[in-house]
């Protein structure tokens, strides 16, 4: 081996010159995307901030004036006020029934916990405009449970909608967030610790309320964090349950004002700019208190079989009352919301057996424009759910595995449209691809929407992806380089076929989160780009709670099919 | 419901078939222009044909399966169902950036249309079909009406017995008067500010003589109804409520989901509805094609085949309320028989008035809604 | 093969502390040159700077006839140094068979099929992994992913091997033998190699040279036996063996040579430049050189002791000498109730410093 072989030394300086821009244009181009991603939505709206007419216009004045004016709004206080209210609502509800819910179900020996620990999370499988529905159809003002019980039994009835109805629900399709960060910290802690205040005479109660609750204690902030920026950013909730008794929140201000007869376009966009800035405080917060951007990640760590604390007489009430509780928020509405797919009207008038109809299915099939919304979802969620999940990988493979001096900044930006909310994203967008010629062709496909949910949810698929990345030592690429590899190849042939789980168990999740978008669809779609979403609002609008419950069934039967394949098949976790 | 799926079904299998018939023999009529077939000609070759509307897409169907079958050169249909007011928006922010937006516009807002029309939004079109349909019917340069849809006053069968139903806004009014108990928060409307063009000629109906909207007489009912009465922007919910039980009876609501509703076996033994006896706004809902549509000669095969009297008849198939004359006899639900039951004093036609402009008055009309509704 | 070239090459973590301070170094081609030092001492950053993996301040690496890196023009990607490299985790890719894993750099030299073949059977053998082709890499022990490493770096006959602590994952027997077995492999194939190690014995065992670094700077660089018969600073002579210091202060100089007082007693030192009457020295004493004294005369040492441990076959003193804590070993027990300690030295065997600050805080350790 002393002596060289020139041919083969002068071989591999070919490929290197020949490949030596690819690697460069490569990052240099998933930089530039994600740019232009997350900032495309968000330059329109700072423009319509400045600006006194709608941005369409052709005579436009810069002004501060929009700023001027929304500081001296009394009803944007009262907007801000109401959303302070329902998120922090949310967030200390949902934390508090999901950590509860966790140490009953990990750290005790509760009958029947598995069960229950499953039937809580469902929520956060349907999507939350699901969820609203399906809790309208029993306990609305019309649903069948409430008129059964002041109709029929003539009992004093109470009113789902307003605010308290809003923090119930929001905190019951939020929930399993603060489950499954409470599950794993409990999992992961040392058993010894409960086992030790045991030894010491605490009692069972004690040892959870001083020992197990103050382990959660980081589980809890950031669930906290997490959910009050849900809160801010969730449409449906407020739209259906908050609207018909004019209780707004930011999200549904936008929606309502943009609807509106001659919307005021630059009100519109300066409260969009204070409260993206306000997200963005908040979400560096969580970072401050977290240290990174685990958002939708949850706390990896060893497994063990905890030991579990004896309830002994407690165990069966406390079961008892878990079950009531499950039943109550999750089993009843989803099953109400079954029935009243299967019915022309479900009332406790009439038998329902007496009106049972497949109409409600056939009309979703039959009319074009609903069946489409099926498929867009269908098609949205398979095509740019991948290129997303590709996306996302450029983007940590940049950010972790290259030495290009853009990775830091690319690392911020891509978390960055945490602080984004849907309806903020939509309209962006929906400015961006009118006012830019050219871009008109993605707004009348498809292809708008998919920009729009990979804006979304960029943060998730990085989030997913990065700590497989992360479990593979940076020396596997370093050995592919000095062995003559460029940074493309070593990307091609070692790190992509190792993160292969990782990135497809992404890809399963933006699947999932795409299926069920559509806050920031509601914009931006036109004829022939409905989503199950859209549809699902727009029937509602129209009174059509049949064909709602319908569709709705239809997109939990889908997610439930994803879910379970992914799991059984492929072994990939949602979550938890 | 049944019947509109039944229709959709038959004409969607076989459209061709039907196409056919019609482009032979009644495609295009004797008393069309001569150059029609250009029309004709040049729709074939454009692209799809984007609505903007505010009606559901059910609904569109019957017409849209006739006007396809009528003429098969039509490019295919889309619809999109928006608020009446953001039929307009949208077609304002889309074309200003030269966006692709609507081709063909349908909205029940008066104000929305007048803007429209003054701002030069309106492509002059003079249809063929004109000579045969009502002179309200019909606006400068090109605003035409898809239906005249009357109001009514649905109610629960459960709630309310045989012959005890209210016949109108006074008769319900006087009905919560004598039970205040039996009203609490069961009654529904359509809200302001977008519906207009449902209260503004109620109250107005009731105005004595010489005397301004502020003096009405129906105020006193309004006020009456307000506490009970849960306003909503859509009739769908309204009459879903009614027959879950969440309300008694809707005011002044539409008549389309109505009689969708009493058409299914459930709706029948729930609900009931009828016209309002002191005075039943009836909408007209108007049709136009934009100045910047991208398929204005498909557009206008559309209008003039919703104009015609199949239009028509396939326009009371998708449960609105034709109103061309000459189908009065043939349509499933038609302006005539309204006329004739609620009498020509109570139908409260809406205009395309000048009022739909004058914010100040409309929001000085909304405040004193507000304050009657107790809001 | 090639002779590799490093001059004034400067690297800075990013806190701006410098990583790599102003080293060069020069390798003759075919020869063995160890990087040695504790960690974070620059060892490693300097391997990765030849390598390509980190792109120094300044400076210049050439290897042969190519500059690989200079300040102006900057560095060329480290796919195109021609360099192998062997990594402490071995760096197999996982998804690979080791057939794969050596076929890699050959596959992308475009090297044809059939050639490859001749080739990873020939590295194969060399490494002795003949029958291990077709394994994965998790299904090897860790010699044998070591020396799968070592033939990936080798197969594409790279101009320099770089090997970073390669050893410092087996266990003790076997890096015995990896060692033996490495230094003949090198001699064999006669390939310029840099060798990364804080062990100070596979540095002594294998190289032609070692460089001994600290705090980024090359502390002292020679061949193996300079390095531990003359360390050149008090680092080196701690690091390579374990020394002793004791105080002491220059008496007398005459030419090169001169008397030195260690605490109570008096000795003949051969002097270094620089030092003259009345300097304070640090002496470094290797464990051998001193004895618990079998008699007390002029040339013992007095110390006080600290603590006592016996070792089975011998005793090992801690004992305080002229302000220095000191380990002395004896074959004889001191009785308990004594405490002092007297102590025998070889001023032959010991390396003398000129002592500043600095150096007198490591004496004082």
């Amino acid at each position: 081996m002393t002596d060289t072989d020139a041919g083969n030394a002068s071989q591999a300086h070919r490929d290197v010159t020949r490949t030596r821009l690819a690697t460069p244009l490569t990052q240099y181009g998933i930089v530039l995307l994600t740019v232009v991603l997350v900032v495309s939505p968000l330059l329109p709206i700072l423009y319509q901030s400045f600006i006194a007419q709608p941005l369409y216009r052709d005579d436009l004045d810069f002004t501060l004036s929009n700023y001027a004016r929304l500081f001296v709004s009394r009803a944007f206080y009262d907007i801000l006020w109401v959303t302070f209210l329902f998120s922090a609502g949310i967030a200390v509800v949902s934390t508090a029934m999901g950590a509860l819910m966790a140490v009953l179900t990990v750290r005790t020996d509760m009958p029947g916990r598995g069960w229950i620990g499953t039937i809580f999370t469902i929520p956060i499988y349907t999507s939350s405009l699901v969820l609203a529905f399906a809790w309208i159809t029993v306990y609305g003002p019309g649903g069948y449970l409430t008129a059964t019980w002041a109709n029929v039994l003539g009992l004093p009835a109470w009113d789902l909608y307003g605010l308290w109805g809003m923090i119930l629900i929001g905190s019951t399709a939020y929930a399993a967030i603060p489950y499954f960060y409470c599950t794993s910290a409990l999992t992961m802690a040392d058993p010894s610790h409960e086992q030790a205040a045991q030894i010491c005479g605490a009692g069972r109660m004690r040892t959870l309320w001083r020992i197990t609750l103050p382990l959660l204690r980081p589980a809890l902030s950031y669930s906290l964090l997490i959910n009050f920026v849900a809160g801010i950013e969730t449409l449906s909730i407020p739209l259906i349950l908050g609207e018909p008794r004019g209780v707004r929140t930011f999200s549904t201000f936008l929606y309502t004002e943009i609807g509106k007869t001659e919307p005021q376009y630059g009100l519109v966009a300066c409260a969009s700019m204070l409260v993206l800035v306000f997200m963005a405080l908040l979400i560096m917060l969580q970072r401050r208190v977290l240290g990174d951007a685990r958002r939708f990640v949850t706390v990896q760590g060893k497994a063990q079989a905890p030991k579990r604390l004896r309830l002994g007489p407690l165990r069966w009430p406390l079961a008892t009352l878990c079950w009531i509780w499950v039943t109550v928020l999750v089993v009843l509405p989803l099953a109400g919301l079954l029935a009243r797919s299967a019915v022309q009207v479900l009332t406790p008038y009439i038998s329902p057996l007496t009106v049972l109809t497949w109409d409600n299915y056939v009309q979703i099939f039959e009319v074009d424009t609903y069946a489409r919304s099926i498929w867009n979802s269908l098609l949205i969620a398979g095509v740019g759910g991948f290129f997303a999940a590709c996306l996302s990988l450029g983007i940590v493979l940049v950010a972790e595995r290259s030495d290009n001096p853009l990775r830091r900044p690319l690392r911020f930006l891509s978390l960055f449209p945490q602080a984004v909310p849907g309806v903020i994203v939509g309209v962006g967008l929906l400015w961006a691809f009118v006012l830019v010629p050219g871009l008109d062709i993605f707004r009348s496909t498809v292809i708008g929407l998919m920009i729009a949910f990979t804006m979304r949810y960029i943060p998730l698929a990085v989030g997913a992806i990065a700590p497989s990345l992360g479990a593979i030592g940076p020396e596997l690429d370093r050995a592919a380089r000095t062995s003559g590899a460029t940074w493309i190849g070593t990307v091609r042939r070692i790190l992509v076929p190792l993160v292969a789980p990782g990135f497809l168990g992404a890809y399963i999740l933006l699947f999932l989160s795409f299926l069920r978008e559509y806050t920031s669809a509601v914009f931006l779609y036109v004829p022939g780009t409905e989503v199950i979403g859209t549809t699902l609002l727009s029937l509602w609008v129209q009174g059509k709670s049949g064909p709602v419950a319908a569709l709705a069934v239809i997109q939990i039967v889908l997610v439930t099919a994803v879910v379970l394949i992914s799991r059984r098949l492929l072994g990939v976790k949602m979550y938890g | 419901m049944r019947r509109t799926l039944l229709i959709t079904c038959l004409s969607s299998l076989s459209p061709v078939a039907f196409g056919a018939a019609w482009a032979q023999d009644n495609a295009i009529p004797d008393y069309y222009p001569e150059d029609y077939d250009q029309i004709v000609a040049a729709a074939a070759e454009e692209d799809d044909l984007v609505v903007y509307g505010n009606i559901a897409r059910e609904a569109w169907q019957p017409v849209i399966d006739h006007c396809s079958a009528r003429f098969p050169e039509m490019p295919e249909i889309q619809t999109l169902d928006l608020g009446a007011t953001e039929v307009f928006e949208r077609y304002y922010t889309e074309t200003a950036g030269g966006a692709d937006s609507a081709d063909f516009m349908l909205s029940i807002d008066p104000g929305g249309w007048l803007r429209f029309i003054q701002q030069d939004g309106v492509l002059p079109y003079q249809s063929p079909e004109l000579e045969h349909l009502p002179d309200w019917s019909y606006y400068e340069p090109g605003l035409y009406m898809y239906s005249a849809d009357p109001t009514t006053i649905a109610y629960s069968k459960v709630q309310f017995s045989e012959g005890e139903n209210p016949t109108g806004v006074a008769d319900l009014a006087a009905k919560v008067e004598a039970d205040p108990a039996a009203y609490q928060g069961n009654l529904s409307t359509y809200s302001l500010p977008e519906y207009l063009t449902v209260w503004w000629p109620f109250i107005n109906s009731h105005t004595p003589e010489g005397g301004s909207w502020e003096e009405s007489e129906a105020w006193p009912w309004i006020e009456t109804l307000g506490p009970s009465t849960q306003p909503l922007s859509s009739s769908g919910p309204m009459v879903e409520g009614i027959m879950t039980g969440q309300y008694a009876a809707a005011y002044l609501t539409s008549s389309g989901n109505p009689r969708r509703a009493v058409a299914t076996a459930a709706g029948e033994q729930l609900l009931g509805y009828n016209f309002i006896d002191d005075g039943t706004p009836i909408w007209l809902r108007g049709i136009a094609i934009p100045q910047e549509s991208g398929s204005p000669n498909a557009a206008k095969l559309l209008l003039d085949c919703i104009l015609s009297s199949g239009g028509q008849i396939a326009v009371a198939e998708g449960d609105y309320t034709a109103y061309r004359p000459d189908v009065a006899g043939e349509a499933k639900w038609h302006l005539q028989s309204v006329l004739d039951e609620v009498g020509e004093e109570n139908a409260l036609f809406v205009s395309y008035d000048d009022v739909y402009l004058d914010q100040e008055t409309l929001d000085a009309f909304v405040a004193r809604w507000n304050e009657a509704m107790g809001r | 093969m090639a002779e590799l070239v490093v001059s004034n090459l400067v690297k800075s973590f990013q806190n701006g502390a410098r990583a790599v301070d102003d080293v060069s170094l020069d390798l003759p081609s075919g020869k063995w040159l160890t990087l040695l030092g504790p960690s974070g001492c620059g060892k490693s950053t300097t391997l990765n700077c030849i390598a390509g993996l980190e792109t120094p301040e300044s400076g210049t690496i050439r290897l042969g006839d190519r500059t690989l890196f200079d300040t102006a023009r900057g560095g060329i990607p480290p796919e195109a140094r021609d360099v192998g490299m062997v990594f402490q985790s071995y760096a197999l890719w996982p998804h690979l068979t080791v057939a794969r894993n050596i076929a890699f750099p050959l596959e992308l030299r475009g090297i044809p099929a059939r050639e490859r073949k001749g080739r990873i059977a020939d590295v194969a053998n060399i490494v002795e992994l003949g029958s291990m082709l077709e394994r994965y890499p998790h299904e090897l022990s860790g010699g044998q992913q070591q020396r799968v490493a070592l033939a990936r770096a080798l197969v594409y006959e790279p101009k320099i091997l770089l090997l970073d602590e390669p050893l410092s994952n087996l266990d003790a027997k076997l890096r015995e033998r990896a060692r033996a077995w490495l230094s003949a492999l090198q001699r064999r194939l006669a390939v310029t190699t840099v060798y990364v190690t804080h062990d100070q014995t596979e540095a002594l065992t294998m190289s032609d040279e070692i460089a001994v670094m600290s705090e980024g700077r090359i502390a002292q660089r020679g061949t193996p036996r300079e390095i531990y018969g003359a360390p050149a600073t008090p680092f080196v002579a701690d690091f390579i063996g374990t020394s002793n210091f004791l105080n002491g202060t220059v008496l007398s100089r005459d030419r090169g040579s001169g008397t030195v007082r260690v605490a109570d007693a008096e000795f003949r030192f051969v002097l270094p430049d620089g030092v003259g009457v009345g300097d304070d020295v640090l002496i470094a004493a290797r464990p051998a050189s001193l004895r618990v004294a079998a008699r007390d005369d002029s040339s013992t040492i007095h110390g006080r002791i600290l603590q006592r441990t016996y070792m089975g076959f011998r005793y090992e003193y801690l004992a305080e000498i002229a302000g220095a804590e000191v380990r002395i070993d004896g074959a004889e027990e001191i009785p308990d109730g004594v405490d002092t300690i007297s102590v025998s030295l070889t001023p032959e065997e010991c390396s003398l410093f000129r002592r500043d600050g600095h150096e007198s805080k490591r004496a004082a350790r």
